[in-house]
């Protein structure tokens, strides 16, 4: 359910309305032009003891559309109460096992989309809920990439860390982003988080830019680096499905390059570059990676990177109509919602939770 | 096809840079694993290692040494067979999905029932386990083959690591084993004792913290020279090339030093232990064993101590006075063959057999009187304590005696007996002849005042005044000797019957027997007001009390005369009196008046046999009491006698 009015009398009397049991919960997806007083609206939510879990996004995803302002209320059944992952916790923080619970599950995970930790938190989230359970999320945060509390549940706002809760739903996801390479390889020689500092034994700027030159992706004349850089993501090479993408975002000191997402050290990396129908054409191998007819489709989620739409612009509906479009012919009529995100988050197929960046990610929820 | 070679290249490149950044065990694991994990999109990683490698000690078992995510790790120790498919354990690596029947077999992790599992051999260290959960394995041996060269790395940094931790835990060990040495030998600086170091000279290289009051009573600093009678020993020990030990003497304290030195290195230590108490204990335990020897020496009894096996290793002064041998002629030899009378000589071995088997002696730690052997082979009465004396728990015993010579005592003792004997047959006899005599006096005693009464009758015309008066003197002779005799006859025959013994109220007692005394008009007799109760013989008691009121109303000179009877608490004993104003006795005859046919008066013809006070003493005596008398002549006379309050009927001695 989409909302237009984000003022904490309004979304207090939707989530009143609908919230009708003490195992169901609410996703709570605002865009950060229409964030209310967090704080009460958090205090309130747990003074009348309904569970929320969500964060704040750039913008939001509504009828085949980016919707700047309002918010997306979901409500799903609970395995658990929200959980909140942050970096000074470890392996023995209690956090409840799924290992043993059978039939469906899926998590909702929102991270601090800017933040460092957010890597080694999804680590110890997956050993923590196990493998056999679908996730689904993404990166929140802000359109001006300053980093500040954006993720949340009833319990409070949180910078640095993961939210989620774990639904009694079945879930299928579709992942996909359609850049290519274009140039590599290169080696990460020297990096720390998502920082790279060196790419073949030299700065890591020069280095990037001497490339996409090379490639006649324009020239870098000091002021225009995320115009070109969103061009030009980094792709992390894997066996047998696309590369993991790492979007540059800024330029740190002495010549290093600022990522979404963790660029491990030595790690071999391409310079991908995005073809608009390739990646409108990824959208849609996305929706059809999740869907099924052997259940009756409940709901549709996307995550869909804030990079792409800056980079499609104008050519970013087409992408959420293939999506769309590929349910409707599978004769899935389901209202599409989403959000626009800062990395987005999914495991294939059981394996390591993965943090994405300029990738789509599909959720259907079936009944 | 150039991409893929690309691509592979750049994943064996990350891989191999992966690891070896520590030389810590989990950090590789994790981080080679991570990578694989991440680009070959593997669900699982597993590292198993032989139980032989990581502790260097046999064992067929294989250890989980990194398992992530950990969600899937349940077993984390197995045997090579739960491990590993018996026929692929050599290879290289090997892969095996859920359709292979022995697949459930190998699973020993939990939430996983499908997918694929792959093993490669980390060499002789154990086993990497990979599993997927892809829907088609990503295991072929193609892919597998790649893995190989950099799981051969993989293997050498684990082993490093391995070997790492097995150092360390060694130096571990090493130097805790050497902590407690150090702990245990305590280094010079902590040991109790003074220990210096010096040059060949004598001069102070080293002196550990016990040795600064040594050195300060020395006077010598450090670098500076020992005395030199310290010096000289150290010459000593240098030219022998060995260790010398010397007492030493400082300031009043012993000191055992001991030089070792050590020509090689050019120094000697000398270890220096203060033995002044130790001394001191061992003089004073040398004074104790010597006064014990002096008092053993100079004891009246013969002191004689034997060893287990009978011989004697103790023998004083006194042993050799009483039994004729001195102390060299008879130690070590046997005490039956010395001092034991060949009789009893059997019965000796027995009783020594007996303890030693039982530790029971019927004779031990008891005076006992037997006979024993003197060197000039006569026997001899002695008596003697035998105590066993145990040398250490579940060691020797020696035994020591006590041995006095009873000769004497027994000779005096036969003595007694045979006067005894003596004294009661003459005190029979006496008896026989006072009561004979007695009673063959008194007959014709009777007979001569039967005669001189007819006489006196048949012919009263022809006697004249005088003769009558003579007739009269006899009559009245003959009745003072019959009552001698009578009174003679009664003192023999005195003694205690405790059976006719009896409560008797003193006061009530005298009462009656005043009123039974015809009493001369000029005496008057006065009793106190109160009297005890004693245990008394009624007849006794009579005749004391008759004997004393009568003496002292017949000996009453006086106009006004007064006989006084009463009675004193002494505590254990009553003491009565008897007082009168007559006319008194004087002093030398207190003593005198007690004794048998002593009359004072005989010649101023007072009636009397002078045997009363005799049997009043006799008894006094027999009931433990005393009596004695004061008197002044021409003033009276008071007798005093002591009666015991409780019953006494057995000890004679006087008060």
């Amino acid at each position: 359910m989409f909302v237009t009015d984000t003022r904490i009398e309004n979304l207090l009397s939707y989530l009143e309305q609908d919230y009708s049991s003490t195992e169901e919960g609410f996703l709570l997806l605002l865009s950060e032009k229409s964030v209310p007083d967090m704080e009460l609206l958090l205090f309130t939510l747990k003074e009348r003891g309904i569970k929320v879990c969500g964060g704040i996004f750039p913008a939001l995803l509504h009828k085949g559309k980016r919707v700047d302002k309002g918010a997306i209320i979901q409500r799903f059944p609970l395995l658990g109460d929200p959980f909140v992952v942050q970096t000074q916790m470890n392996s023995s923080s209690p956090l409840k096992s799924y290992h043993n619970v059978t039939g469906k599950k899926t998590a909702l995970v929102w991270a601090d989309g800017l933040s460092g930790y957010t890597p080694q938190n999804l680590k110890w989230l997956y050993a923590q809920l196990g493998g056999p359970i679908t996730y689904l999320g993404g990166g929140a945060g802000f359109m001006s990439f300053q980093q500040a509390p954006c993720v949340f549940t009833q319990d409070g706002i949180y910078q640095d860390a993961i939210v989620g809760m774990v639904l009694k739903k079945t879930a299928r996801v579709g992942v996909s982003h359609g850049w290519k390479k274009i140039m590599g390889p290169l080696v990460a020689t020297k990096t720390r988080k998502n920082i790279i500092y060196e790419l073949n034994w030299e700065p890591a700027l020069e280095v990037y830019k001497r490339s996409i030159e090379l490639a006649g992706g324009g020239v870098f004349d000091g002021g225009n680096f995320f115009d070109l850089a969103k061009q030009y993501p980094f792709g992390i090479y894997r066996s047998q499905t696309e590369q993991l993408v790492r979007d540059p975002l800024g330029i740190g000191e002495e010549g290093a390059i600022i990522c979404a997402g963790e660029v491990p050290e030595n790690a071999v990396l391409n310079i991908l570059k995005g073809e608009d129908e390739e990646l409108i054409q990824a959208a849609r191998q996305a929706a059809a990676g999740c869907q099924t007819s052997e259940q009756p489709l409940d709901k549709v989620l996307i995550v869909d990177c804030i990079s792409r739409a800056l980079f499609l612009d104008e050519k970013f509906e087409r992408e959420l109509w293939e999506v769309e479009d590929c349910f409707s012919k599978e004769n899935m009529e389901v209202a599409l919602e989403g959000v626009l995100s800062i990395g987005e988050i999914s495991s294939l197929s059981g394996q390591n939770l993965d943090f994405y960046n300029k990738t789509i990610v599909v959720g259907a929820f079936y009944d | 096809m150039q991409e893929d070679i690309i691509q592979d290249i750049s994943i064996l490149y990350e891989l191999s840079l992966s690891m070896g950044k520590s030389m810590d065990l989990e950090e590789n694991c994790h981080d080679f694993l991570e990578v694989l994990m991440h680009r070959k999109r593997i669900s699982y990683a597993s590292v198993w290692v032989c139980e032989t490698c990581l502790t260097l000690k046999g064992s067929n078992t294989y250890s989980l040494i990194y398992g992530s995510p950990n969600f899937y790790i349940q077993e984390r120790s197995l045997s090579k067979e739960e491990l590993v498919p018996d026929s692929w354990a050599t290879h290289s690596y090997f892969s095996f999905s859920d359709d292979h029947p022995d697949f459930s077999r190998f699973v020993v992790e939990q939430n996983i029932e499908q997918g694929h599992f792959a093993y490669i051999r980390l060499d002789e260290l154990g086993y990497l386990k990979l599993y997927s959960n892809q829907k088609s394995s990503p295991f072929s041996g193609v892919e597998l083959t790649k893995l190989l060269n950099v799981s051969q790395q993989f293997t050498n940094i684990i082993k490093g690591c391995i070997s790492q931790q097995l150092y360390k835990r060694l130096l571990n060990d090493s130097l805790e084993k050497e902590d407690k040495i150090r702990k245990i030998a305590k280094f010079p600086e902590e040991n109790p004792n003074p220990i210096i170091r010096t040059n060949k000279t004598g001069i102070v290289e080293y002196a550990n913290f016990s040795s600064n009051s040594l050195l300060e009573i020395l006077g010598v600093n450090k670098h500076e020279p020992l005395p030199d009678f310290i010096r000289m020993l150290i010459l000593d020990a240098w030219r022998k090339k060995e260790s010398v030990t010397e007492e030493i003497s400082v300031e009043g304290k012993s000191w055992i030093l001991q030089i070792s030195p050590f020509p090689d290195e050019n120094f000697a230590y000398l270890y220096f232990n203060d033995v002044s108490k130790l001394k001191q204990a061992h003089m004073a335990l040398k004074a104790s064993e010597m006064k014990t020897r002096a008092i053993i020496n100079a004891a009246l009894d013969a002191v004689i101590s034997i060893d287990q096996d009978g011989r004697i290793i103790e023998w004083n002064q006194r042993a050799k006075e009483i039994f004729g041998w001195e102390m060299h002629e008879v130690f070590g030899k046997t005490i039956s063959g010395s001092i034991i009378p060949e009789k009893h000589r059997e019965a000796h071995s027995r009783g020594m057999e007996r303890f030693m088997r039982t530790g029971y002696g019927p004779v031990l730690n008891k005076r006992i009187e037997i006979e024993a052997l003197h060197k000039k082979g006569h026997s001899f009465p002695v008596e003697l304590a035998i105590s066993p004396i145990k040398l250490s728990e579940g060691g020797s015993y020696i035994f020591s005696a006590f041995v006095r010579d009873i000769s004497v005592r027994k000779e005096m003792e036969s003595k007694r007996e045979r006067l005894m004997v003596e004294l009661e047959k003459a005190n029979k006899y006496l008896s026989d002849f006072a009561h004979v005599v007695s009673h063959d006096l008194k007959e014709p005693l009777r007979s001569i005042s039967t005669l001189a009464s007819w006489i006196q009758e048949d012919h009263e015309e022809f006697i004249n005044e005088e003769g009558k008066e003579h007739f009269s003197m006899m009559v009245k002779n003959i009745v003072l000797m019959e009552e001698l005799i009578e009174g003679v006859l009664s003192y023999s025959k005195l003694g205690r019957s405790w059976d006719q013994m009896e409560d008797i109220n003193v006061g009530d007692f005298l009462c009656d027997m005043v009123k039974g005394i015809a009493l001369p008009p000029h005496i008057s007799i006065e009793l106190s007001q109160s009297f005890p109760t004693v245990f008394y013989h009624p007849i006794h008691l009579r005749q004391v009390f008759q004997n004393l009121l009568s003496n002292a109303i017949k000996y009453n000179d006086k106009s006004n005369g007064w006989v006084r009877i009463g009675v004193k608490d002494k505590g254990e004993y009553w003491e009565f009196f008897v007082a009168d104003n007559g006319r008194g006795v004087e002093e030398k005859y207190f003593e005198k008046i007690f004794q048998i046919f002593q009359s004072l008066d005989k010649k101023k013809n007072f009636e009397s046999s002078g045997i009363g006070l005799s049997i009043v003493k006799k008894i006094i005596e027999i009931y433990g009491g005393r009596i004695w008398v004061n008197s002044e002549l021409g003033e009276g006379t008071t007798f005093y006698f002591s009666i015991y309050k409780e019953n006494f009927l057995s000890d004679s001695s006087s008060l």
